[in-house]
């Protein structure tokens, strides 16, 4: 029990803090998913801890987790029922640092905007790319966590990236007119 | 305005194209500046999903990790066991081998036992001078003795 608690903290401390941005980046334009990402980051790791296939390695680990993380974010979109987290959103407003008001305005603009843009691609895009440029998997990994062909994948991939450059450009030229 | 190799340039800064194909596209981009482009919006679409800025609470890690240690484990008997393919596949054809092997020894078994039934029953079974069997061997001749006398008396009728 003690060797499977040590190579569970080890998986977990490798892939938690990727799969909460990969589900933030993901869920991002959902109504309350900013609070839900890292609850269902933490009902994956569970699952896997509890009852996930015995004996997996590090590397397998991460496409179970991120294929049963991407499964759960998508039932909660589609319900559109996120438990309300008040403890931790006050606990966001008292661990604020004292970072410049008008530096962090901007910052959280650009995450809105990078997170609208992400919402703009259809789910199998979305979740293609994030797994592309985050958390770097290859091609045929991406199709092993989403369950689909790697030529799907690729195609994916392009069209998520063309969609985001066209609408990037959509954005730059409005703020460049206002 | 668009180019049929700007695919293959999503492609190429994904590493997924073999040494030959990356060296055309790479010529190709050199002479081609829709795909040229393309590879920098793709590259700034990359730096931007890679520069989003993610932090956790703090002691969130520890916290979350804590809870799922904590929770209780399900016995082993209810957990799956991961398998890779071809040890599974291995496992699975031992076992049919195994099981066509004792099949095929059960059906032997019976034939070999029966064909040693049939030979000491042909050895004990000598023909009575009447003609008749001699039933005593079967019931100790409890049965058939009385059979035998009934059969007799019927004879001298």
């Amino acid at each position: 029990m003690a060797r499977d608690n040590e190579d569970f903290t080890i998986i977990f401390n490798e892939v938690y803090p990727g799969l909460c941005r990969f589900l933030e980046c993901f869920m991002g334009g959902q109504e309350g998913a900013l609070a839900a990402h890292e609850d269902i980051a933490q009902e994956s790791f569970m699952r896997f801890y509890r009852s996930g296939p015995a004996g997996l390695q590090s590397r397998e680990a991460r496409f179970w987790l991120y294929r049963v993380a991407r499964n759960l974010a998508l039932n909660e979109m589609s319900r559109r029922h996120v438990r309300s987290r008040l403890w931790s959103k006050v606990a966001e407003i008292f661990n604020r640092d004292g970072t410049n008001p008008a530096e962090e305005f901007e910052q959280e603009e650009r995450k809105k905007m990078v997170l609208d843009l992400l919402q703009s691609l259809p789910e199998y895009q979305r979740a293609a790319l994030l797994l592309r440029e985050q958390s770097e998997m290859s091609y045929r990994e991406i199709a092993r966590v989403l369950d689909v062909s790697e030529s799907k994948v690729k195609v994916d991939i392009f069209r998520a990236r063309s969609a985001l450059r066209s609408k990037w450009k959509e954005v730059e030229s409005a703020v460049g007119n206002y | 305005m668009d180019c049929n190799w700007t695919e293959k340039v999503s492609q190429l800064l994904d590493e997924e194209l073999s040494g030959d194909e990356a060296l055309r596209v790479e010529e190709h981009l050199s002479a081609c500046s829709v795909c040229s482009g393309a590879r920098e919006d793709f590259l700034r679409v990359r730096r931007e999903i890679k520069a989003y800025d993610f932090q956790l609470e703090p002691f969130a890690n520890e916290r979350a990790l804590r809870d799922i240690l904590a929770s209780e484990k399900a016995p082993f008997w209810r957990r799956r066991i991961a398998v890779p393919v071809p040890a599974m596949a291995t496992l699975l054809v031992l076992l049919l081998a195994l099981g066509l092997w004792s099949a095929s020894l059960r059906i032997r078994r019976p034939a070999a036992e029966g064909a040693r039934v049939n030979q000491t029953t042909e050895a004990n079974s000598q023909p009575e001078p009447g003609g008749a069997f001699d039933l005593s061997r079967f019931d100790h001749g409890e049965r058939a003795a009385v059979i035998k006398i009934k059969r007799e008396q019927s004879s001298n009728q």
